[in-house]
């Protein structure tokens, strides 16, 4: 078995077997591994490239594909050559890393796509070989259809035979091997003079020259000056592809993918190129010259974006404009309302919104629940979008809604005021047309609040705080404001009542030690009770609206317990709704029940006796009751107002739908 | 010193022996030809150049003299530059217009440059023959052994060959010397264009030694050699063979070839030192003639065995 050192010194032999040809080669800065090659081979007076491949002991049939698959020969391919091994290795094209695409090579130090690079080919500018006859590696770029020194159009053909020009064999670049035809002395034309500049600096992002790259880069706008520059020209291949007025859209992105750059034109690469330079408007008026013609509520991303959806696709393969155009496409839909059905449309961060925001976002944003924010579906200036397909497809302007949460979370709803003050809800919206409360207006705050009343919550606490400090002028006993307000079915009464107090022209003569609201915790003065109850049946006439109203509300109404409204609807005395969380009453069974039955208070507080002295009053007219609920029972009105001889005037004030 | 020894130090020594070149007259005639083609090929460089032949028997010389010119001229500085000013091309037997190219590439290639010998066709290999003499600065091309050229399968092969080497020369790529044994000249006797394209010729013709300026250059070849040999074999007492009639015995075996005496000499010298000895006898010089003369037919009988023959006219 062979010593290590025996085998390096084999392999030192085996090294020196090749030499060097006698014409060596000097390379041009520009020029391409198969130029020198070819040059070799024509200075040498040999026919086939192989031929001095095959010196470097690089034997292939293929010889072009030697600076792609032989990067290992490269030492071999420069002592043949008579180059040095840094000017070799330099043109060779190794598999590299390139974030744009998976097959990628090098490329003078930066790194391209595979696919973006002809072996085979040769494509040749006549005007350039006219100025120096070596194969400049930029023509092996394919993107490039044009020479960026020239500006003159490519060709891969002799224009006189038609045969593809190649490799294999070589009598010079600019000679066809096939007729020996020069070249040079055709003229293919050149691009436009329009396209010139673009053309040059995109062509300077695949420069072989490193320092031309980073000027070419440096020149770029951001995010693209960040870029590598191979990625920068894949995307502007990818955009100038994709933005093609080739029929159908994306037909010609799919052939660029598939290697072939037969349509791709200089136009389609400036293209690209310019939109780059005017990003992000050029994406913005891409968006805005695709928008959807129809009225829909929610678009498909293909619809919107064209070709470009590709990037939408889940099966996209990342690449930095894949990631640049995720991550900036969904914003500007929001800003330009355009509302978009995609996963990935709604994946970008809030931070990104500018005037737009999902019903996703806008739950973690201002906490709240789905089911508020669907309430808002139908209010124009918020929402842009009404249809919910999936999560984080509705789209919200962001101010408006910012406005409607702000507005919610400075309100009180109905009912938790009205607990507050143990006064009906029906009655706070006379309260708020007094002017003792804030009514909250705003449509949107109101939805997103439950869609009930809700009344400013600093007027709110400015009501309670003044009701608070009302004083308490003598220590009497009387009813309480919500006692001496029961059988009150107008909401204007109880708002008056409360005028009243604040106002001093109801006199408070105590305050009861319980925390069930102001009207129930307050003691008014008996008479002025009578007065204010006589006063507001005359006064307030004011028609009640259709609504119901909850058992709490009903006791509150009725002045009587709760559980004796439940024992009464389960009696089947009041009809009544089961809702979940508790029972809904319309109003007008609250007026009938008022009308047809009578507690023992309202007869003590007709004849200023206790209620005890007004159930012996009646047991001794021979009225008995007619219901008996859980704490009270209840005599038929009729029979104890003809018993007081009392007038059947003194009926509780209600119309309603025009009846009274 | 045991035999083994005393075989690796007779080989070293020959191999010394075998890199003696002396200084003499017929190399400098040559080489001023030489010189000749080289200047006026620099003086009429677009023109067409010159050739010469040079003959002379096995032995005689040429290729000493070829060696000894390309020695002074293919410096080591021009062989860094790749520059080959006289490129010493061996022909092959049986050579054609191919194999004369390939010949041509080979010697190149011996000197450490990839030229493709066996790629191409033969226009190919011809046209890059003349890219490369001209590429390689050559002066002079020199090709040795020219009577395989004439010694050709057929005469239309050996016309076709002399036709190329006169286009090269018409062509302007550099002047030819073409060695060889007798018959060599026979393309320039029958190709008018090569003849006159060719200066007069070198003969290296054998030793007469009944020709006193032959005898004095024989002479003083001889003794010039052999104080190398002492010098640089250690031989003590090698000038001792100029004594008597020994020259003369020398010149009867090699037969006036001056290469041939030289090998006598050094086949007694190899005989002395695997003795072990650094002194030659005259059995050393009869043995060598033995061995390496008459084993091979080139001699017919050993004078230093049987004795000085009386001076008669060379056999050439």
């Amino acid at each position: 078995m062979p010593r290590p050192s025996q085998v390096v010194r084999l392999a030192d032999d085996e090294r020196d077997e090749i030499k060097p040809l006698l014409i060596g080669v000097v390379p041009h800065a520009d020029e391409s591994l198969m130029s020198l090659v070819s040059a070799a081979c024509v200075a040498n007076e040999h026919e086939r490239t192989a031929q001095i491949l095959a010196f470097a002991g690089v034997d292939t049939l293929r010889p072009a594909f030697a600076p792609f698959t032989r990067t290992s020969d490269a030492n071999a391919i420069a002592t043949v050559l008579s180059a040095s091994a840094n000017d070799v290795v330099v043109r060779m094209h190794p598999k590299a890393h390139c974030l744009s695409a998976g097959d990628s090579v090098a490329w003078y130090g930066a790194s391209l796509p595979r696919s973006f690079l002809v072996a085979e080919q040769r494509r040749v500018s006549p005007a350039a070989l006219r100025a120096s006859p070596h194969h400049r590696a930029s023509w092996m770029v394919r993107p490039l259809t044009y020479c960026p020194e020239t500006f003159e159009l490519l060709i891969s053909s002799c224009p006189y035979c038609s045969a593809k020009l190649g490799w294999l064999k070589s009598i010079g670049v600019w000679r066809c091997e096939t007729c020996t035809r020069s070249l040079r002395h055709h003229r293919p034309g050149k691009i436009t003079w329009s396209l010139r500049q673009d053309a040059a600096s995109v062509a300077a992002l695949v420069s072989v020259n490193a320092k031309h790259r980073a000027q070419a880069l440096a020149r770029m706008p951001g995010p693209f000056n960040q870029w590598a520059p191979g990625d920068v020209f894949f995307a502007a291949v990818e955009i100038g592809s994709l933005t093609s007025a080739k029929q159908p859209p994306g037909t010609l992105n799919a052939e660029v993918n598939h290697g072939d750059f037969s349509n791709f034109g200089a136009e389609d690469l400036v293209r690209g190129f310019r939109a780059l330079c005017e990003w992000p408007l050029s994406l913005k008026s891409y968006v805005e010259d695709n928008r959807p013609a129809s009225k829909a509520d929610l678009h498909h991303v293909k619809e919107v974006m064209g070709p470009l959806a590709k990037f939408f696709s889940p099966y996209a393969k990342p690449t930095p404009l894949g990631d640049l155009i995720q991550s900036a496409v969904p914003p500007l839909l929001h800003e330009l309302e355009i509302p978009v059905a995609h996963r990935r449309y709604s994946k970008a961060e809030a931070a990104e919104r500018s005037t737009t925001m999902t019903t996703r976002e806008a739950q973690r944003h201002f906490n709240l629940d789905g089911r508020s924010l669907s309430r808002i579906g139908g209010i124009d200036g918020i929402l842009v979008s009404q249809r919910q397909v999936r999560a984080g497809a509705k789209l919200f302007k962001f101010e408006p809604l910012k406005n409607a949460v702000y507005i919610l979370r400075g309100s009180i709803s109905e009912e938790a005021l009205a607990a507050q003050l143990a006064i009906p809800p029906l009655a706070l919206p006379a309260l708020a047309r007094a002017g003792l409360l804030d009514a909250v207006e705003h449509k949107a705050a109101l939805l997103l609040g439950g869609g009930g009343r809700r009344y400013v919550t600093a007027s709110a606490d400015r009501l309670l705080s003044a009701l608070d400090n009302v004083p308490v002028l003598t220590s009497a006993p009387g009813p309480s404001l919500a006692a001496a307000l029961a059988g009150k079915f107008n909401g204007e009464a109880w708002a008056r009542a409360l005028g009243d107090v604040l106002a001093g022209k109801l006199k408070v003569v105590g305050k009861r030690d319980i925390k069930r609201g102001f009207a129930r915790r307050v003691v008014i003065e008996p008479k002025l009770a009578r007065a204010m109850v006589e006063t507001l049946s005359s006064a307030c006439s004011t028609e009640w609206e259709f609504q119901t109203v909850t058992s709490g509300t009903a006791s509150l109404l009725l002045g009587i317990h709760e559980r004796d409204v439940a024992d009464a609807i389960e009696a089947q005395l009041v009809e009544a709704y089961y809702e979940g969380r508790g029972y809904s009453i319309e109003l007008g069974e609250l007026v009938q029940f008022s009308r047809s039955f009578m507690a023992a208070w309202e007869v003590a507080r007709r004849l200023n006796i206790t209620s005890q002295s007004a159930r012996s009053y009646l047991q001794a007219a021979g009225i008995e009751p007619d219901v008996s609920l859980s704490k009270i029972h209840l005599w038929r009105r009729e029979e104890v107002e003809l018993a007081l001889s009392v007038r059947a005037t003194s009926t509780p004030e209600f119309r309603q739908n025009g009846s009274s | 010193m045991s035999s083994l020894d005393n075989n690796h130090v007779a080989a070293r020594i020959r191999a010394d022996l075998d890199a003696i070149v002396i200084e003499n007259p017929r190399a400098s005639a040559a080489h001023g030809v030489f010189d000749y083609l080289i200047e006026h090929s620099e003086r009429y460089s677009t023109g067409g150049k010159r050739c010469v032949l040079m003959t002379g028997p096995t032995q005689s010389g040429k290729s000493t003299i070829i060696e000894s010119y390309a020695a002074r001229l293919n410096t080591p500085d021009l062989r860094e530059k790749r520059q080959i000013p006289v490129l010493h091309v061996v022909l092959e037997a049986n050579i054609s217009r191919k194999g004369l190219a390939q010949n041509i590439l080979e010697a190149l290639e011996e000197l450490g440059i990839q030229a493709g010998t066996s790629s191409g066709s033969e226009t190919i290999l011809l046209r890059r023959v003349r890219a490369y003499l001209k590429a390689a600065g050559v002066k002079l091309l020199v090709l040795d052994e020219f009577q395989h050229v004439v010694h050709s399968d057929n005469d239309r092969v050996a016309n076709s060959v002399g036709e190329t080497i006169k286009r090269m020369l018409i062509k302007g790529v550099c002047p030819i010397v073409m060695c060889g044994i007798r018959g060599a000249e026979r393309p320039f006797k029958t190709n008018s264009q090569l003849a006159q394209r060719a200066e007069p010729a070198i003969a290296l013709s054998p030793i007469e030694a009944c020709d006193p300026a032959d005898a004095e250059f024989y002479m003083e070849f001889l003794a010039s050699y052999l104080l190398q040999v002492e010098d640089v074999a250690g031989i003590e007492n090698a000038t001792s063979l100029l004594n008597d009639t020994t020259p003369s015995m020398i010149v009867e075996v090699a037969n006036g070839v001056l290469g041939a005496a030289c090998n006598l000499i050094k086949g007694a010298v190899t005989l002395a030192v695997r003795d072990g000895r650094y002194h030659i006898t005259g059995d050393d010089l009869a043995l060598a003639t033995d061995r390496y003369f008459i084993a091979d037919g080139l001699c017919f009988r050993n004078p230093f065995r049987d004795g000085f023959d009386a001076v008669r006219p060379n056999q050439h």
